[in-house]
């Protein structure tokens, strides 16, 4: 199930190679098709997952796949999906379907070329999220890489050379790091193994742990982006076409902090106790440095990039405060962030192919040219910046909740990062939408299409389900982010009094 | 008196004399009726080639063990680089038809040279004895010299390029036959198992044994252009025919690598300790200088010998990693390395006008001037920078998972970052063939049938290697490995 | 009766002069002829060995060395002439078309 899954998107994009360039259409409908089925299949699965996981033991995982791959070397073709990788599985199936439905019109050259790299990276993504083996996990990992470097690359804007490298660069760096450490954990029992279920069972000493740890964490927190290892991803956000934009928001950016969750934390619990206060400053320098330097962004697209920064942050404040509720919180959150970024790089992109420019400066008064997408704007803008009924409230409201118990000066200062988010979206708003109509250009400037709104329905569903039933995904979330929790020896000083010790009550392991 | 009858297991001979008879055959025929000479040699020894990669399969199923009192092992790994070296060697031939003719060369002696240098090299991969290296290293080399300066009547660099390569390598056959007599002296006896067991025995002299290695690593350290013994490499390849430069970059290095691997690793593999370190520096070194010059280069056929020469330090991290493992990686590595390397050559052949060597901005645009042959240079420079699943992952993750599990975990950190400046120059070329326009004047791309055949082999090769095909190798090296002893 | 170590000090020393003079001396010939004193210093140590250990290897290896090192001369020097008339010269450092 999990391998036709990945290989569904790769399929189509093998099968779309033998049409020619000048059938604009068909090459669109026909990816189109290959996306839906992989969409569809997607929440198919997370509907299992649901059914699966809720209240189930820790570590149990729908559709596991468990062969050898290579016996001597302890590598295994393990797949499978539990309630958090499948929310990320079906996230990937969604925006798939969105990034070929509403982003591909802007596409003028080499549609072929663009739709095989969108369905080549999302096999990879959707590797990435089912693999339970260390060796297939990179592979996926880094095969990411290859099809993002040529969207952004050849579909970009001016500088788009200088971003896929600085992206593919920076990337790589730190995912050789980390392989090197991966081989070192897996050398490390009598028996090499790659598996992950098992390379839990046989933990390292905690003075062992420092090392491998950092590898992973550097390879991970340049794919969130954390604060320091973030330049990359304005420049590649800014630069990439809308899909690359989507997919990278959406998407790429949730393998490092699903990282995090899946190998960092729970495979050295020890020094992720150890270094977690640096991660949760850094996290925090992260929310208020985005927040600030999207206050003062003229280009619409930027101010939307550095948004992320501030979202990752408060994912990675989540994480790293080892509680419950941080680490559903985080893990929520960047759900959330995926489908609420990714409507706005879509709606961003929608003004762009009209106008070509996303100085918030050309702009104005749209609000009367398109009232139609003006409200799906603003429904995305109030889902993003945590409006309580849409996606962003809970996980924002959990992150809070979760680092107050480890820290309330962090929580404040996290509070305030909430309060900088509405004031940037919401002026920005205020700036693009409202006001007199700035030139004519804008005057002429048609409202949403059929075509693209049926592109935005989904992530419009997704963001009222998500802010309205949250505890069924945190449900299937649950076992999983317990034991997760479990695994951080957290010391009598540090844990969280009554929560914690209820929460471990009620869990068999 | 006892007579012993010598063990001439003709199976483990085969392969060599089916190649080294094509040549001759070649030869005479070419020179006894010369009418329509080239074609019809080619044909021929396209089909010799075929024919003795055909002849391995008797060696691959009876297994006929040392042979030849010891001197030549077609063991598993013999078979699978034999494989590799005649396939490269037909792909050469098929370039030859095509592009040396057009510097006037003829044709019959191109396939003639470049079939006996096969020869050389098969017999470099199965050498059981000091003295087959020898041999093997010497055939390979003499016609190679000859190769690299094939174009000299039309190109003055490629006379000079031979000379240049001739002067070097014989200065380093001085150091590699000083070396086997020093290890001579140590142990006693040429045979690379007995060499072993002497050493495991303890009966070795290790002050002569200590200078015959280090006299072997810098003779075999010039043929694969470890640093700092490269100097030639860039050079060479840039005066010689680009058809030969990339048969020195696949064959030449495939080949002295497994000496290499025959001679330290299994041979002297207890005497480690006096060698490994010395390994693992010069790896370290040709893998950050081969890189690092790399990035400044602007000359493509330039750029390729800088990336092989650090792909030579790869090589020998699995080298110093030492073990099963080690020769593992070194035996997979050079296949996938082979295929991907070749690859880069053809896709430069198939750009190379008529009298000047292609810089990076004859790939501009290319995207849109060939779109298959962009998408070829861009497999091969995705394998040969590493990015899974592609061949030259597998390679990278197998020797350095070798390097980890012999606890050489700073040699495996090294290994990476250099990998990560590699990707810098690896994709730079694909910038340019994909990201940037087209010069005005730029030609269109006409592939000739011969760079088609070969350019579907190397890609066919490359993938055979990649992640999820290459897991086959992955475990047909590891077999091959094991049964090195 | 030579012993053994004083032709292994002899086949060092003519070693070590190969050595130089392909380093030192810019005459593509005169390079030529150190690199077969080279060769010619192993073949005294293979030579000096095979007597230390009593063995036939040493000499046999001898012979296969200087039928190689023969043929690698036939070439070399074809190459030199061919070099020779293009250039007029056999001096090492008029080869500058490619430079380091």
């Amino acid at each position: 199930m999990l391998t036709l899954l990945i290989c569904l998107p790769l399929l189509g994009a093998l099968l779309l190679l033998r049409r020619s360039e000048a059938e604009r259409e068909a090459l669109r409908l026909e990816a189109l098709l290959w996306t839906l089925l992989t969409g569809v299949l997607s929440i198919f699965a997370y509907l299992h997952v649901i059914d699966v996981c809720t209240g189930a033991p820790a570590n149990t995982f729908a559709y596991e796949v468990n062969a050898p791959l290579i016996p001597r070397f302890g590598v295994t073709y393990h797949l499978g999906l539990d309630g958090i990788s499948g929310l990320l599985v079906m996230l990937t199936g969604v925006l798939g379907f969105v990034c070929v439905q509403g982003a591909t019109a802007g596409v003028k050259d080499g549609l072929k070329g663009f739709l095989v790299a969108l369905l080549v990276l999302e096999s990879a993504i959707l590797g990435v999220f089912c693999a339970l083996d260390l060796f297939v996990f990179y592979i996926f990992w880094e095969a990411v890489l290859i099809p993002m470097y040529f969207l952004i690359g050849c579909w970009g804007g001016d500088r788009r050379i200088y971003a896929a490298v600085k992206f593919f660069l920076y990337t790589l760096v730190g995912s050789l790091l980390m392989l090197v450490a991966l081989l070192f954990v897996a050398y490390q029992g009598q028996q090499p193994t790659f598996d992950l279920t098992v390379l839990y069972r046989q933990r390292l000493a905690p003075d062992r742990q420092l090392l491998p740890f950092l590898a992973f964490a550097l390879a991970f927190a340049i794919k969130v982006p954390l604060m320091p290892f973030h330049t990359w991803l304005p420049d590649a956000h800014t630069e990439a076409p809308t899909a690359g934009s989507i997919m990278l928001a959406g998407v790429l950016l949730k393998m490092g902090t699903y990282g995090f969750i899946r190998i960092a934390i729970p495979l050295f619990p020890d020094a992720a106790l150890h270094f977690g206060p640096w991660f949760v400053t850094l996290a925090v320098c992260g929310i208020l440095y985005g927040a600030l330097v999207a206050l003062v962004q003229p280009d619409v697209k930027k101010l939307v990039a550095y948004s992320s920064v501030a979202h990752l942050g408060f994912v990675m404040l989540g994480l790293f405060s080892f509680n419950l509720l941080g680490l559903q919180g985080g893990m929520i959150q960047q759900v959330n962030h995926g489908v609420s970024t990714g409507a706005l790089f879509l709606l961003v992109g929608l003004i762009y192919e009209r106008r070509h420019s996303r100085q918030i400066a050309d702009f104005g008064g749209l609000f009367t040219q398109m009232p139609l997408y003006s409200r799906l704007f603003l429904l995305t803008v109030l889902a993003s910046v945590g409006l309580p009924g849409l996606c962003g409230f809970v996980g924002e409201y959990l992150v809070l909740f979760g680092a107050s118990q480890r820290s309330m000066a962090v929580a404040a200062l996290a509070g305030v990062g909430v309060i900088l988010a509405a004031a940037y979206l919401l002026w920005m708003f205020q700036r693009v939408f409202y006001g007199p109509v700035a030139s004519d250009e804008v005057r002429a400037m048609p409202d949403i299409t059929r075509p693209e709104l049926l592109s935005f329905v989904p992530l419009a569903v997704l963001m009222v389900v998500l802010g309205l039933f949250p505890s069924v995904f945190l449900k299937a979330a649950e076992p999983t982010m317990q034991w997760v929790q479990q695994q951080v020896p957290l010391t009598a000083a540090a844990a969280v009094p009554e929560t914690g010790s209820k929460l471990r009550r009620g869990v068999a392991h | 008196m006892d007579f012993r009858p010598p063990d001439m297991n003709l199976w483990a001979a085969l392969p060599t004399a089916v190649v080294g008879a094509t040549a001759l055959v070649t030869l005479l025929l070419s020179v006894l009726r010369p009418a329509g000479a080239a074609r019809r040699s080619i044909s021929f020894t396209l089909f010799g080639l075929a024919l003795a990669a055909v002849g391995c399969l008797p060696a691959a199923i009876f297994r006929p063990g040392p042979s030849f009192q010891g001197m030549l092992v077609l063991d598993p790994a013999a078979v699978l680089l034999s494989l590799l070296l005649l396939g490269a060697t037909a792909v050469c031939v098929l370039l030859a038809s095509r592009y040396l003719v057009h510097d006037g060369v003829d044709a019959a002696e191109a396939a003639v040279l470049l079939t006996l240098g096969c020869a050389g090299m098969l017999f470099m991969v199965s050498a059981g004895n000091l003295l087959m290296v020898f041999i093997g290293l010497e055939t390979m080399s003499v016609a190679l010299y000859i190769l690299a300066g094939l174009a000299g009547a039309r190109d003055r660099t490629s006379h000079e390029a031979a000379l240049k390569y001739l002067l070097l390598g014989a200065f380093a056959t001085g150091f590699l036959v000083y070396g086997m007599a020093f290890v001579y002296g140590a142990t006693g006896s040429l045979d690379l198992r007995e060499i072993g067991a002497r050493i495991a025995g303890g009966g070795a002299a290790p002050g002569f044994l200590a200078v015959g290695l280090a006299l072997l690593l810098i003779g075999l350290g010039f043929k694969v252009a470890l640093v700092p013994f490269h100097m030639w490499a860039p050079d060479v390849y840039e005066g010689a025919p680009t058809t030969v430069a990339a048969y020195m970059a696949v064959g030449v290095k495939v080949a002295a690598f497994m000496a290499l691997l025959r001679v330290f690793n299994v041979a002297a593999g207890g005497a480690a300790a006096s060698w490994q370190a010395a390994v693992a520096w010069l790896a370290v070194l040709t893998m950050l200088v081969g890189n690092l010059v790399a990035l400044a280069q602007t000359s493509l056929k330039r750029l390729l010998a800088y990336s092989s020469i650090a792909h030579a330090g790869y090589l020998a991290v699995g080298l110093a990693a030492g073990g099963a493992a080690g020769a593992q990686a070194v035996l997979f590595y050079s296949v996938a390395y082979g295929f991907m390397t070749l690859g880069a050559f053809v896709v430069l052949l198939a750009l190379e006008r008529a009298d000047d060597k292609p810089q990076l901005d004859d790939l501009r645009g290319l995207r849109r001037r060939h779109p298959l042959l962009a998408a070829a240079l861009a497999t091969f420079m995705f394998a040969l920078a590493g990015i899974p699943p592609l061949s030259g992952f597998l390679g990278k993750w197998l020797l350095i998972s070798a390097a980890v599990q012999a606890g050489q975990v700073p040699l495996a950190v090294a290994a990476v970052l250099c990998s990560a400046i590699a990707a810098f120059y690896y994709l730079r070329i694909v910038v340019y063939s994909y990201m940037r326009e087209p010069a005005d004047d730029a030609s269109p791309v006409t592939l000739a049938a011969e760079t088609r055949q070969a350019l579907a082999a190397c890609l066919i090769g490359t993938l055979l290697c990649s992640f999820p095909f290459g897991l086959w190798l992955l475990s047909a090296a590891g077999w091959a490995a094991g049964a090195l002893r | 009766m030579t012993p053994p170590g004083l032709t292994l000090a002899l086949s060092a020393l003519l070693f070590g002069l190969g050595v130089t003079g392909v380093l030192v001396r810019r005459n593509v010939l005169v390079v030529y002829m150190s690199i077969e004193l080279m060769l010619n210093a192993a073949n005294l140590a293979f030579i000096a060995f095979g007597r230390l250990h009593g063995g036939l290897d040493g000499q046999l290896f001898v012979f296969f060395s200087m039928v190689v090192a023969a043929a690698e001369v036939a070439v070399g020097l074809g190459i030199v002439v061919a070099v020779y008339k293009q250039l007029h010269s056999v001096d090492v450092d008029q080869l500058n078309l490619l430079k380091f």
